[in-house]
């Protein structure tokens, strides 16, 4: 069955067929979630988010672009949407994932000082990529986290090639800025 | 290592972490559980008022009883007065 046909076939009353959109794409919003959320939990309910939300407006998908690139746009408004209300939560958020990072850590060769400081640099870099202004950090995750390319970001966001190019530009030296007093060289 | 290098391996570590395998049934299960009715400010009212009716019943129940006040009999008993029974017990008086 095409996605055209999944997808009509949805509309036509037959709900159980998006479990075929959800299987073929939820890791790829799972994916773009973390970008934004960096949080396993977090970004697992905004995938949830985001397929409730499709499937509540699949009517309104008139085939003009991809699905993909319109479940891109969803999971994309959703995150930041998210992120706008949880921004009293940041403090949390970042105590959380400080956490979160200790625990999932790989036991290596590190000794503790080694993983407290390898800690200490992620939740910088997660600091520097959430500052970053809404259209930079969008296109940064979408190239980042997704690979994608900047024909399709572009068509994502709904901008030329060379804006995403700028935006990516701008990003790479906003984070450079940031980070390098902090980490690296 | 440069910065791009410290970048690039947190947003790696980030891709490699793997959703819940039962995601896809979570997300179709809330998806196909019918939307329950938003509980209307009438409905907060309605159980208030029930409680505060059952109260005030319980009250006026209580309130009703009212204890009847016996009647007082005095009992006077002359013992001397009593049968005496020992009378029958002895072996002459058959």
């Amino acid at each position: 069955m095409s996605e055209q046909q999944i997808i009509q076939a949805i509309l036509n009353g037959d709900h159980s067929k998006f479990e075929l959109l959800v299987v073929k794409y939820q890791s790829m919003v799972f994916r773009t979630a973390m970008g934004f959320v960096h949080s396993k939990e977090d970004a697992e309910d905004l995938t949830q988010d985001v397929f409730i939300r499709a499937f509540q407006s699949l009517s309104s998908f008139q085939g003009n672009s991809e699905f993909p690139t319109w479940l891109y746009r969803i999971t994309v408004n959703t995150s930041i949407n998210q992120l706008n209300r949880n921004k009293h939560r940041a403090f949390l958020q970042i105590a959380g994932n400080m956490l979160q990072s200790m625990f999932n850590k790989e036991t290596g060769d590190k000794n503790p000082h080694q993983e407290l400081e390898q800690t200490e640099q992620d939740t910088a870099i997660r600091k520097a990529i959430d500052s970053l202004p809404e259209k930079q950090r969008t296109a940064f995750v979408l190239s980042k986290y997704d690979d994608l390319a900047q024909k399709e970001i572009a068509a994502i966001m709904q901008c030329s090639e060379g804006s995403v190019e700028q935006l990516l530009q701008r990003a790479k030296t906003n984070l450079q800025k940031k980070l390098k007093p902090l980490i690296g060289k | 290592m440069k910065t791009d290098d410290y970048i690039n391996k947190l947003i790696d570590r980030e891709k490699q972490m793997e959703h819940n395998p039962y995601l896809a049934t979570r997300i179709m299960a809330k998806i196909e559980t019918p939307k329950q009715m938003k509980r209307g400010v009438f409905q907060y009212l309605a159980v208030a008022a029930s409680i505060s009716l059952v109260i005030t019943m319980g009250v006026v129940i209580g309130n009703s009883y009212v204890v009847v006040p016996e009647k007082y009999a005095g009992i006077n008993i002359n013992d001397s007065e009593m049968e005496n029974f020992a009378l029958y017990n002895t072996d002459s008086n058959e």
